[in-house]
């Protein structure tokens, strides 16, 4: 009889003296109950025979015994027997096992059971033998592999993973660092809502929720330039992928001092101001138009306030109405002088900035950010609202548009794009943004930048992945696809 | 990210954030058919003539839209804030939601109407404000409030901004690309299949929604068709 390694010595007073592991398998579909000859073997048989039948090995019912036992750690016995068994019997396996079997079977392996590269190969091809009907089953798979809750989204727009979307969140997590996903205390849950585009949002709580409907190819479709410009490293690539990528960036961005990289100048510079208060002044001050060296200092006063309320309001639709509503100048359509000063007032690039500044603007949608401001773009970068200020030559070794909304979608592209395979980490980096990569291999990466992009069979979220490793994709690829891949 | 439904209950009413573009909406029970409300004639002109009694139905209205995001993502109705927009629709509040990511983890934006207590969203709730409006061959509001409503109820949950002042449009073509910036205009009233349109440009904070043209068609019951034209540069 072969050894048959991890097998543990529950294990082995189960198995009945265990099975010949042989190469290729076992065919599990033939089973022989009672042991003995099958079927056609009715007649003559030797006495040796006789005195000493085999009992062919089935790990099928072996398993299903272990399942359906009442005793306590079953699932852990079984999922024990699975490791032991050849890929082709593992997946068999799990395939022969009812879906009400599978399911006591994921749901009864503990986390502390389902570490290490064995069990994380073993949990893949469990992932890929179970049907794509059974979600639940699906879900605690991939819970297990990256000690993630693996769920909907807890308000109303929440809607149930599908196979095709957690494979490629698995293939796409394995390939970043455990320290990052299953060991990262800000990432705690991995979940889905129903949208009609491929997208995400990530939450202080530690939730990382991806959003894509049944309409959204999430295999082939490709950035194509809502979020890119065509020459910037997210251009082309897959849209699900980056976006996974993307929100585990924004759960890993303060663990790693992402917030000083993204103050500094190589970061973009960037500036918060969680509220809206002040920015008028400040968007005046730095314009250095002719409002900040407005005259009359109570007309500028009103001016600025004039200027806040539109920001306060959010409504750059109503600054000419505004401001034509100003006393000193509510006469401008007969009087020339306050028409002058009127012009001298829109003239001024503050209120020229705060035109396209606001976030249902998507000023960061824009080649240039929107009006600079002395060496700066201002604009708000959410509406609840924060409003932000970044250098705007840094634009210039952008990775993505949507990059500079705010300096943690700053990180968060930066992220995706260090960790877009094939190749290096931080290759799409190279000559574009060198500092940038070098941060990354110093602050963000255990590794360092070594390890590549692509994990080679059996690693753990690629901490021993081969550097340059070619890439196998995954676009389309069947449940079968071998791990490692996932590459648009 | 778009989406669309509409709801009866008010708890409910916010679900649809969950649906994707080109879901059918459905119509809430109750429903007025189409006419059965009356338009304004005056428009968006009259929005302070209503008084007291619209004052205290939009401050109803916006404890509507509280408590329902409240009970949708699990936070105090007073961490939504509620900006209604400023545009007269008989019997009709439209708003634009926010919470902050210290109440929720994270920005949520919600953006619908309100009418009868209930809430809409998306198409639905642009029909109900075209038949609140008793738009169609008769144009019984300028194209830039036409665009000015739709565009915010562009996608339930971002904030969608239409271009309706010219010097936006100005400023918006000096700083964006070639292509965007031939593009730009400000909202025209179209006819599209012997249909009533307009046709506006708008930008939204979704990622899943770049700066595009928008062509509205009221169909004569009311029901919004809306054809969106993305506008890359390249």
């Amino acid at each position: 009889m072969v050894g048959y390694g991890r097998a543990t010595a529950a294990l082995e007073t189960r198995s009945m003296g265990g099975y010949e592991r042989t190469p290729g398998g076992t065919n599990l579909g033939q089973t022989t109950p009672g042991g003995g000859a099958g079927p056609g073997a009715v007649g003559k048989q030797t006495l040796t025979e006789q005195v000493t039948p085999q009992a062919k090995p089935d790990p099928v019912k072996e398993i299903t015994d272990l399942l359906s036992g009442h005793a306590a750690g079953g699932a852990a016995a079984a999922f024990d027997r699975l490791k032991a068994l050849d890929e082709a019997q593992q997946t068999s396996v799990i395939t022969h096992l009812s879906p009400a079997l599978r399911g006591k079977l994921a749901h009864g392996i503990q986390k502390n059971a389902a570490t290490g590269d064995t069990a994380h190969e073993v949990l893949r091809r469990c992932f890929d033998a179970t049907p794509t009907g059974e979600v639940d089953t699906l879900c605690r798979w991939t819970a297990l592999r990256f000690d993630l809750a693996v769920t909907s989204t807890s308000d109303s727009s929440g809607a149930p993973w599908d196979k095709r979307g957690l494979r490629r969140c698995w293939d796409v997590l394995q390939m970043l660092p455990a320290a990052h996903v299953a060991d990262n205390k800000d990432l705690k849950s991995l979940t889905r809502y129903r949208s009609g585009s491929v997208e995400g949002w990530a939450s202080d709580d530690g939730e990382a929720a991806i959003g894509y409907g049944s309409s959204n190819n999430i295999d082939t479709l490709n950035e194509t330039g809502d979020f890119t410009d065509a020459k910037d490293p997210l251009r082309g690539k897959n849209m699900f992928d980056a976006t996974v990528r993307h929100e585990i960036g924004h759960r890993v961005d303060a663990g790693v001092g992402g917030p000083a990289y993204t103050a500094s100048d190589n970061g973009g510079g960037w500036k918060t101001w969680d509220g809206s208060h002040g920015m008028a002044e400040r968007i005046v001050t730095a314009s250095g138009g002719k409002i900040s060296s407005w005259s009359d200092a109570t007309e500028k006063k009103a001016i600025v306030a004039c200027l806040q309320g539109v920001i306060d309001d959010r409504v750059p639709n109503e600054i000419n109405t505004r401001l034509a509503a100003l006393s000193f100048v509510a006469k401008h359509a007969t009087d020339a002088a306050q028409q002058t000063k009127l012009d001298d007032i829109k003239g001024d690039h503050a209120v020229s900035a705060l035109r396209v500044a606001f976030s249902h603007q998507a000023p960061w949608d824009l080649p240039t950010g929107g009006v600079k401001l002395g060496d700066r773009i201002f604009q708000e970068s959410y509406d609840w609202p924060q409003w932000v200020s970044y250098k705007q030559d840094s634009r210039a070794k952008k990775f993505s548009r949507y990059q500079f909304r705010a300096p943690g979608e700053w990180f968060a592209e930066a992220y995706a794009t260090y960790y877009q395979p094939p190749g290096d980490k931080g290759a799409l980096m190279k000559g574009l943004d060198d500092t940038t990569k070098t941060w990354f291999d110093a602050h963000v990466d255990p590794q360092h930048g070594a390890g590549g992009t692509t994990p080679k069979s059996g690693t753990k979220n690629g901490t021993t992945a081969t550097s340059g490793a070619t890439p196998t994709p995954t676009s389309g690829a069947p449940a079968s696809a071998p791990k490692g891949a996932g590459g648009p | 990210m778009v989406r669309k439904r509409a709801l009866c209950l008010v708890q409910a009413a916010l679900l649809c954030a969950a649906c994707g573009k080109g879901l059918q909406s459905r119509t809430s029970e109750g429903s007025n058919g189409p006419g059965t409300v009356a338009a304004d004639p005056a428009g968006p002109a009259s929005a302070n003539t209503k008084g007291s009694t619209q004052m205290a139905s939009t401050e109803a209205d916006i404890a509507t839209v509280q408590g329902a995001i409240a009970k949708e993502i699990r936070v105090s109705p007073d961490d939504v804030k509620v900006r209604p927009l400023h545009v007269s629709v008989p019997g009709i509040t439209v708003f634009t939601a926010s919470v902050h990511p210290a109440k929720a983890g994270r920005g949520v934006t919600r953006t619908g109407i309100v009418e009868g207590g209930s809430i809409y969203v998306e198409t639905e709730a642009m029909s109900r404000v075209a038949r609140a409006w008793g738009y169609g061959a008769r144009r019984a509001v300028p194209a830039t409030t036409v665009a000015q409503v739709f565009g915010a109820l562009h996608n339930a949950a971002a904030e969608s901004s239409p271009f309706i002042d010219d010097d936006t449009v100005q400023t918006y073509k000096s700083v964006s690309g070639p292509r965007r910036a031939a593009a730009v205009a400000m909202p025209v009233e179209a006819t599209v299949d012997g249909l009533p349109a307009v046709v506006y440009y708008l930008t939204s904070s979704s990622r899943g929604t770049p700066f595009s043209e928008v062509t509205a068609i009221v169909h004569p019951d009311f029901q919004i068709e809306l054809r969106v034209q993305p506008v890359l540069e390249d």
